[in-house]
């Protein structure tokens, strides 16, 4: 069996472990336009910072391919895709695939902006995207001699690159649209707390804000004037609006394409022998039932991981994605599962404790968990995770969720026993 | 591969099982040296007193550096711990490949590698993962710590955990379906 795969971060790298587990002889071929040992994503914004060294960032050591047995054509970009022929377009040959797996990730959005595109001389202004490891690499070289970071856009790449350039003593304002930071992950309150300590580390937030212009010089910024009518001094500037699902390839090749690359519980795409998995992959989740895009961590590698013994032969079904995420902002921690701004029909339990910076939410709705959101209490949160995949209903035990000593001794005495007598 | 698995019907409550993967994860190895000498009894987050370990837990202020943990609700007590899954989701969801499932299938972090990112944390659904905040490979982040979960007791034939209990309600057995 030849499997092919595109992509070598996250859903790559465990689809590859995963059929070498289940077919030692097939060849693999991991194809990823970016020259770089497989690496992570998450940890650019720490390189930028100075926080931690080079080879943390690395996933699997420099032997990895060779172990595996594995073709890596790193720096080679997938041009085309021929589903009928059963063939991937790399450097202008033709490579043939029984099993083709699209890891592509997503790109960064950028967004229109008055002055951004072309100067008086005809040039292009300088800005970052922060999304890859060249990236942060540009960026980092880009910082030297600078003083004004503006950041568009307080996502969480966003945040994470305003605070690594603050941490290199670069002055950092960032602008976002929505009138909180961290729209989409978090709620209010929690919002709040994560603002006041990036205010604290320097960092000016403009929320409700945007840049309606960039004024330049020499194909630099010099300075943002945004839609408030303040002009912000800029001399580095960075888009970080958000990711879309790379799915250009397989749209080009037919294969169907809604927000992401659609893919079934076996993360089979349209097109026969066409696999998908990770940030470009539109699968199932679990508690709505619906398809969508959930661009973390832990969903790529297990979509990856299903894909790759789908693709061996090995029949593995995707129970569903849970959006979750793990996010460390100052001193604060906060983990989120599910919907967390979602409190329509809903029952919601809140804990707050202000002066030690601790906020809890939990979302039932039917008697399940359907949100769950933890600011710096965080050590027990993951026991919410079995409650939200599983279904749970939480009816008998409700009033200890946010209690201090929640634990699993909580739980039905038959869930105990499913998770501690028998090997996980 | 065996595993530690817990009996609650004959768990009374007592935390020896803290007490001994306190102690047999410490320099000294001695519960006088671990908790006193080493000064893991007063190990905690913020740097305020709370000299009793099991209240500490329950306040959320301290954090002795357990690896098992004694969960308990009004009429039940169970020891808990690192499942050391075929699957782990703390592996799936490790950040920069810390987190590794070892040949002999043991669940392990590289802790010179972990960056204490918390999504092992956020992904195990045992709650068997804690923070260790004596050990940090990101200077210059305060409230970090790396990732800090059962690593089977390398150094005994049986984990510390099970030896220890006096109403054998651990027990280290294999119960993987052949």
């Amino acid at each position: 069996m030849n499997h092919v795969i595109i992509g070598n971060s996250f859903a790559g790298l465990f689809a590859v472990e995963a059929i070498r587990r289940c077919d030692a002889d097939g060849d693999v071929t991991v194809i990823s336009r970016e020259p770089q040992h497989v690496y992570s994503r998450a940890m650019i914004h720490e390189m930028l910072a100075g926080l931690v060294q080079e080879q943390m960032v690395y996933l699997r050591g420099w032997d990895f391919y060779r172990q595996m047995r594995a073709h890596s054509l790193l720096g080679y970009e997938a041009t085309a895709i021929d589903t009928a022929a059963h063939t991937v377009t790399v450097a202008d040959e033709q490579l043939p695939y029984d099993r083709l797996l699209i890891a592509a990730g997503s790109n960064p959005f950028v967004p229109a902006i008055d002055g951004l595109g072309a100067n008086g001389d005809g040039g292009k202004v300088e800005y970052h995207t922060f999304t890859t490891l060249e990236e942060a690499r540009l960026l980092k070289a880009a910082c030297a001699g600078r003083e004004n970071a503006v950041v568009l856009g307080a996502g969480l790449i966003g945040l994470q690159c305003a605070e690594a350039l603050r941490h290199v003593g670069l002055g950092v304002t960032v602008v976002e649209m929505a009138d909180m930071v961290l729209p989409m992950a978090v709620d209010a309150p929690a919002s709040d707390i994560i603002a006041s300590e990036l205010e604290d580390e320097g960092i000016f937030l403009r929320t409700s804000n945007t840049i309606k212009r960039v004024e330049s010089a020499n194909g630099r910024p010099t300075a943002c004037e945004l839609r408030s009518g303040e002009v912000v001094p800029c001399d580095l500037l960075v888009i970080a609006v958000g990711v879309r699902a790379n799915t250009g390839l397989a749209q080009a090749a037919g294969i169907t394409v809604q927000r992401g690359i659609v893919v079934n519980s076996r993360m089979e795409t349209s097109a026969a022998d066409v696999y998908a998995a990770g940030d470009c992959a539109q699968a199932p989740e679990i508690i709505s039932g619906m398809t969508m895009t959930i661009p973390v961590i832990p969903i790529a590698t297990t979509q990856g991981m299903i894909a790759g013994y789908n693709m061996a032969g090995r029949d593995r079904v995707y129970r569903g994605g849970l959006s979750l995420n793990a996010l460390q902002f100052g001193g604060v921690q906060v983990v989120s599962y599910g919907f967390v701004k979602d409190e329509a029909d809903a029952e919601v339990l809140r804990h707050s404790d202000p002066a030690r910076k601790i906020y809890k939410k939990v979302i039932i709705k039917d008697n399940r968990i359907t949100g769950a959101l933890f600011v710096r209490d965080i050590d027990r949160a993951g026991i919410f995770r079995h409650l939200i995949e599983n279904r749970i209903d939480v009816r008998p035990f409700k009033e200890h969720l946010l209690s201090p000593d929640f634990g699993v001794a909580h739980l039905p005495r038959e869930e105990r026993d499913r998770m501690f007598t028998t090997p996980q | 591969m065996r595993r530690v698995y817990p009996i609650e019907d004959r768990c009374i409550n007592c935390h020896l099982c803290e007490v001994a993967c306190i102690v047999e994860h410490s320099r000294t190895k001695t519960p006088v040296g671990a908790y006193h000498l080493e000064g893991l009894r007063f190990n905690h987050e913020d740097g305020r007193g709370e000299p009793d370990p099991a209240r500490a837990l329950l306040a959320g202020v301290a954090k002795p550096l357990t690896r098992t943990v004694v969960d308990t609700a009004e009429f039940v007590s169970i020891s808990t711990t690192c499942r050391h899954c075929v699957e782990p989701d703390c592996v799936l969801a490790c950040k920069n490949g810390s987190l590794y499932v070892a040949d002999d299938g043991r669940v392990l972090v590289n802790a010179d590698k972990c960056v204490g990112c918390w999504m092992c944390l956020m992904a195990c659904r045992y709650g068997a993962i804690s923070r260790n905040p004596t050990k940090s490979n990101v200077p210059g982040v305060t409230s970090n710590g790396i990732n800090h979960h059962c690593d089977l007791c390398p150094e005994r034939q049986t984990p510390a955990c099970v030896w220890v209990c006096p109403t054998s309600a651990l027990v280290f057995e294999d119960r993987d379906t052949p």
